[in-house]
């Protein structure tokens, strides 16, 4: 018999902070899935409907299967959604649900289910972070029957799908049950794992459903998965995240540090995956609303005083992207050419910067304003660079813009309270991130009619050609026309440098190879473990 | 007196005897502080600069080798020294002079303000210096001056109840009534008459603090709490390494080896100065 969860926590714990397990340390845990995360990527909350984070819908992944989800070769395949359509002007999507499905609890998934999850995301009081962006301006959801179900839209909305392989679809009555505030600690779904238990700070604990029926694509046999638990385990420190597959106290740990690639590249008993992800990259966004950046000259300043490509020969052993404008360079839509924008020159960086009235007049190596509208005579440049985590990036940028006379100072801020600066809109320039193999991401994050509160559009920027550019792209069914505006987007912004682009993070896996089945979606963060076997344990 | 004599018993200087750890952490204290005030000089490379590639092993040009921004860690070391001096001087000056402050004017009237004030401490002593330290700077926001105040006001209890001690023995002197006969002011009393005897027990706590404070201002850099990037101070600095310790030893292990030499040597010097000023512990 195992010892209880509690008693096995415990244990693992302990010998996680020791670092010196032993693969066997694994031995007690019975075909339990153990994968480590970085502590810095737990979501706040476990509700994809509300939490706005990547890691939450990677979790419901586990416990809800989408309606349809992306696979490793990068298209579209059913999940509970069996088929899909359109009408021509794209506002009317019609999805034909799986028959014989049932959520956890029982409840039966049928065309009413979707209809409730898809008003429960839209509703104000979901407060839905994100997925609610995504879903779009749903004006009706048409129950067919059963097994169909049409979504009404109030304008063409062309990226449907791409929002509803994100969504994970929960039981009616276990949503209702529990209500907003609670749901997310008994979250119920037709996947393949039951949610066991999530200890903040620590870990989220699934165990198998056995009355899954493969129903997602992705699943090799109709029937449930094949290990018994599956938990994450939040790691906060780097050298144990680094290190916690090789002592195998885990079995796999997503977003590896780059400093442990080697450790884990061509070694014997385990296997690197790297995941790119389409998207942004790590962009900083700058708030124009007010000086220095109220002052294109400033902001250009910052583009042609930043060299990534050192910044990741010297942090990540080039083993990150450079990004060089609003999608990085493995997103379909990316706009060749950024590049040569703005070229790494300190010397053109420190003229536009005395252009703008910053001098360093008292001779301490940092500009003062002089003459700045907005600005008091005298006051250092200085700019706050606010991120949740990789402090030495903003490291690396302070040692870079210090010779132009730029002072930076480095917020690190968990996730709520970056929102909480965005909403206030107190922030210079502040770390934001999306991912999605869709440009349009272009129209959440630029367009400034989502510069709202709890919208995605931060940087202040009005631009009537730009905002008409990305609206399209919820409309304009044909790719390679929406690419086309995408990169015209990107042109815009690029002119008026309204975001510095730093690098693009592969995420590296190191898996054990006592997993298999373990499989990348197209995008790096995602990944699957409907076939994942621990052979070794049977 | 044979070698092995003077090397335990130390070395007589002008009818003093100085004890070996007195001389070792006056020794090892006098070294930083040259250090701390040639940094300019002493320090081979900008403290700031990236000179090298991250993370090179120590080696001729790079002592203490590089940090993960390819700074050189034996530069930043040495500039370390002057904010770690620094923050323990001024901490040690905001406790001594407020405590003493609190403690000499509670020892010397007594009465409701003694128990008021003492009351206070008391409070303040149930807290540990770090917790005590923490509060402050959620209050006032991390940076490295918030943490001199930090560490200061942690250590006002301490100078209080010494103080206080002191000052409870000496206001019984004749000295002092003979003082208060001829009408002279109480404030006037406290300061040319009471507290130049507390001096000797206020310097040896303050050189034992000088070192605690230090250890708790790299404490709380070390959490984030205290300088931020990019200033070298050497409990930021174990922090930036300790992500990397298995295979970039040097970034953390020298800043931690100064913190260890600088806490060690005003624990020595401390302990010294005790023996030797207090008679009790000499006669013994």
């Amino acid at each position: 018999m195992s010892p209880p969860v509690p008693a096995r926590t415990i244990a693992l714990s302990l010998s996680v902070l020791v670092g010196c397990g032993s693969p066997d340390n694994r031995g007690e845990a019975d075909d339990e899935l153990i994968i480590a995360w970085p502590a810095s990527r737990e979501p706040a909350s476990l509700d994809g409907h509300i939490e706005p984070y990547q890691t939450a819908w990677l979790i419901d992944y586990m416990i809800a299967d989408p309606l349809l989800i992306i696979g490793p070769d990068g298209e579209f395949h059913p999940a509970l959604a069996t088929a899909w359509s359109s009408n021509e002007v794209a506002d009317e999507w019609t999805f034909v649900l799986r028959s014989g499905v049932v959520f956890q609890d029982g409840t039966p998934f049928d065309a009413a289910a979707v209809r409730y999850n898809v008003e429960r995301i839209l509703d104000p009081a979901t407060r839905s972070g994100e997925m609610a962006a995504h879903v779009g301006p749903v004006e009706r959801v048409e129950v067919v029957d059963d097994t169909t179900v049409t979504l009404h839209y109030a304008a063409p909305w062309v990226t449907v799908l791409d929002a509803f392989r994100r969504v994970p679809i929960w039981s009616p009555a276990a949503a209702e049950q529990w209500g907003i505030e609670e749901f997310d600690r008994h979250l119920v779904g037709a996947g393949p794992f039951l949610l066991e238990e999530w200890v903040p700070n620590d870990h989220v604990t699934v165990r198998r459903w056995d009355g899954y029926g493969g129903w997602n694509s992705i699943a090799r046999e109709a029937g449930p998965a094949r290990v018994e638990r599956v938990t994450i385990r939040f790691i906060g420190e780097e050298a144990v995240l680094g290190n916690v597959v090789r002592t195998g106290n885990a079995h796999i740990a997503m977003n590896l540090p780059t400093a442990y690639i080697d450790d884990y590249r061509d070694a014997e008993g385990f296997s690197l995956l790297t995941g790119y992800q389409a998207g942004t990259g790590l962009q900083m966004v700058m708030n124009v609303r007010r000086p220095p950046f109220s002052d294109l000259r400033v902001r250009r300043a910052l583009l042609y005083g930043t060299d990534q490509q050192a910044i990741n020969d010297l942090l990540y052993d080039g083993h990150f992207l450079v990004s060089d404008g609003p999608l990085n360079t493995v997103h379909r839509c990316y706009r060749e050419g950024s590049a040569d924008t703005y070229p790494h020159e300190p010397e053109t960086a420190r003229r536009l910067l005395e252009e703008a009235g910053y001098t360093d007049r008292d001779g301490d190596g940092i500009r003062e304003a002089y003459g700045v509208p907005g600005v008091d005579d005298g006051t250092p440049l200085r700019v706050r660079w606010t991120i949740l985590d990789r402090e030495e990036m903003g490291e690396a940028i302070q040692a870079q813009w210090r010779p132009l006379g730029i002072d930076v100072a480095i917020e690190i801020v968990p996730g709520p309270v970056q929102l909480e600066m965005v909403n206030a809109r107190d922030f210079d320039l502040i770390y934001e991130r999306q991912r999605s193999p869709d440009p349009m991401l272009m129209d959440m994050l630029w367009n400034s009619a989502h510069d709202v509160v709890g919208g995605w559009a931060w940087t202040g920027f009005v631009d009537e050609e730009l905002d008409g550019m990305v609206s399209r792209l919820r409309e304009i069914p044909d790719q390679e026309m929406r690419c086309e505006l995408a990169r015209e987007a990107q042109r815009i912004i690029m002119e008026n440098a309204l975001m510095l682009p730093t690098l693009s993070e592969p995420i590296f896996y190191a898996v054990s190879d006592e997993v298999l089945g373990f499989e990348l979606a197209s995008e790096g963060q995602f990944y699957f473990v409907h076939n994942v076997e621990l052979p070794r344990t049977h | 007196m044979t070698a092995a004599d003077t090397a335990v018993r130390g070395i007589t200087v002008g009818g003093r005897t100085l004890s070996p750890g007195f001389i070792v952490g006056t020794s090892i204290l006098a070294v930083w502080v040259l250090l701390a005030l040639l940094a300019p000089a002493a320090a081979p490379h900008d403290p700031l600069a990236t000179v090298s590639g991250a993370r090179e092993a120590p080696s001729p040009d790079f002592w203490f080798g590089t940090d993960r921004l390819g700074r050189d860690v034996f530069s930043r070391v040495i500039h370390g020294a002057r904010v770690s001096l620094v923050l323990g001087f001024i901490s040690v000056a905001i406790g001594a002079v407020l405590g003493s402050a609190l403690g000499l004017v509670s020892g010397y009237y007594r009465g409701a303000v003694d128990t008021v004030a003492m009351r206070i401490v008391d409070a303040m002593l149930a807290f540990p210096d770090i917790l005590l330290a923490l509060v402050v700077i959620a209050a006032l926001g991390p940076s490295i001056t918030n943490v001199m105040v930090a560490v200061g006001v942690s250590t006002i209890p301490r100078y209080a109840r010494l103080v206080r001690s002191s000052v409870l023995t000496i206001r019984e002197q004749d000295y002092i009534d003979a003082a208060r006969l001829v009408g002279v002011p109480d404030v006037k009393i406290m300061l040319r008459h009471v507290l130049p005897n507390t001096a000797i027990p206020l310097l040896v706590l303050s050189t034992l603090e000088f070192g605690q404070a230090i250890s708790i201002g790299a404490g709380l850099s070390f959490l984030g709490l205290g300088a931020q990037p990019p200033t070298p101070e050497w409990g930021l600095m174990v922090a930036v390494g300790r992500d990397v310790l298995g295979r970039a030893w040097w970034i953390s292990t020298f800043p931690g080896l100064a913190i260890f030499t600088v806490v060690m040597a005003t624990n020595l010097l401390g302990d010294s100065l005790q023996e030797m000023l207090d008679p009790r512990l000499k006669s013994r």
